[in-house]
């Protein structure tokens, strides 16, 4: 009998518990999830986990989304990695800075659910 | 009668019988097809019964398909307000800390409703004024007092009443004219507080039907979990409760 294939790995980044707990509730049943509160434990955990997409808050309080897109860009692990960031900052120029930092897709808050998961599943199913 | 016509005449016999012969032939072979065709024509006529109750099977098929499609979706679309409900609950009745509570508040109005400018109070004890107990993206200073009754917060305070603003409404002036909802905190049917939500996201027109079960929800929840942290508060705070804690240990 064949292992089964192990799931891909996402690392959501928020500042808010109440985002990445509803983040994980709704992936964890098909990918599995490592959650980091902070930019900066974003990077040390993609370094470390070499997730297989990364779902990035914009807004938090060390490091902000863009500089952070930005930095795991800088790193083998995640240079290719597909990035897409979940905001509340839905206008253009947030999302011109996102694409400029290397981000490769966004949701605006409240999440949608249905919206989020389809475009998880591109991302994840085009890196495969 | 001469030879030849005895021959003549012998030709034409066997002619005549040979021609009878083969339209007799003829017409048992015509007989035979029209059995035949007749048979078609009923196998023809079952065919096409058969195919018109597939075709019929087919489309109950289908629309139970589209049927359980539909019903798929209004399940995803129950379960995403579900978790969202869910989530709120957990992080209203996960601390007994009040600026914990307080955070998930806000956490719960920017993530989940979607609005980044909003205010909570706390009736005061003598049940007279709202006091404002945290903000978000407002200016505070009109709101750090509102005495009940007073406007549209103080107003929905009084009654216990949510507030949900029409659109015609929008015209208004002064320091409530963004008000989109205010939410009166309610414990056991007294009125404890109120939180007012303010401009809504950009991207986010309206209010949703899950809003306003989240904001029911925080009407309740939100209301409980503050005045827990006020019984907490009350009794000597978390390092009370984790003194107990560590005295019960057998």
């Amino acid at each position: 009998m064949t292992d089964p294939q192990p799931k891909a790995k996402i690392l959501v980044v928020d500042d808010s518990s109440t985002v990445l707990i509803m983040e994980e509730l709704l992936l964890r049943r098909k990918y599995e999830v490592i959650k980091a509160t902070g930019g900066t434990q974003a990077l040390r955990l993609a370094a470390e986990h070499r997730p297989d997409l990364i779902l990035l808050d914009i807004i938090m309080p060390d490091m902000d989304g863009l500089e952070t897109c930005r930095l795991l860009r800088g790193i083998e692990a995640t240079k290719l990695t597909p990035i897409i960031m979940v905001t509340t900052r839905g206008e253009q120029k947030t999302m011109t800075a996102a694409y400029a930092n290397g981000a490769t897709d966004y949701v605006t808050k409240p999440i949608d659910h249905k919206e989020l998961l389809e475009k998880v599943e591109r991302c994840i199913g085009a890196r495969e | 009668m001469s030879e030849a016509e005895d021959h003549l005449i012998e030709y034409f016999r066997r002619v005549y019988e040979s021609t009878r012969t083969y339209l007799r032939d003829l017409t048992d072979e015509n007989a035979k097809l029209c059995a035949l065709i007749h048979t078609l024509e009923r196998e023809l006529d079952r065919e096409r019964k058969d195919r018109l109750r597939f075709e019929e099977r087919v489309a109950a098929i289908d629309a139970e398909r589209q049927a359980y499609l539909e019903r798929y979706l209004e399940v995803e679309a129950e379960n995403a307000n579900v978790s969202n409900l869910y989530v709120a609950t957990l992080r209203l009745h996960g601390s007994i800390d009040h600026n914990d509570v307080l955070a998930a508040i806000h956490e719960i109005i920017i993530n989940l409703v979607g609005s980044e400018e909003l205010a909570v109070f706390e009736l005061n004890p003598q049940g007279t004024m709202l006091i404002m107990s945290s903000s978000h993206g407002i200016d505070r200073e009109p709101f750090e007092k509102v005495p009940l009754g007073a406007g549209i917060i103080g107003s929905c305070a009084a009654s216990g009443r949510m507030y949900v603003h029409a659109n015609a409404e929008r015209a208004r002036a002064g320091p409530e004219a963004d008000l989109t909802v205010c939410v009166p905190l309610i414990v056991e049917g007294v009125v404890t507080g109120a939180v007012a939500i303010f401009r809504l996201l950009g991207h986010k027109p309206d209010l949703e039907p899950i809003d306003h079960e989240l904001l029911g929800l925080i009407g309740s929840h939100a209301a409980t979990a503050l005045y827990c942290t006020s019984l907490v508060e009350h009794t000597g705070g978390r390092k009370s409760l984790h003194a107990r804690a560590v005295s019960e240990k057998p």
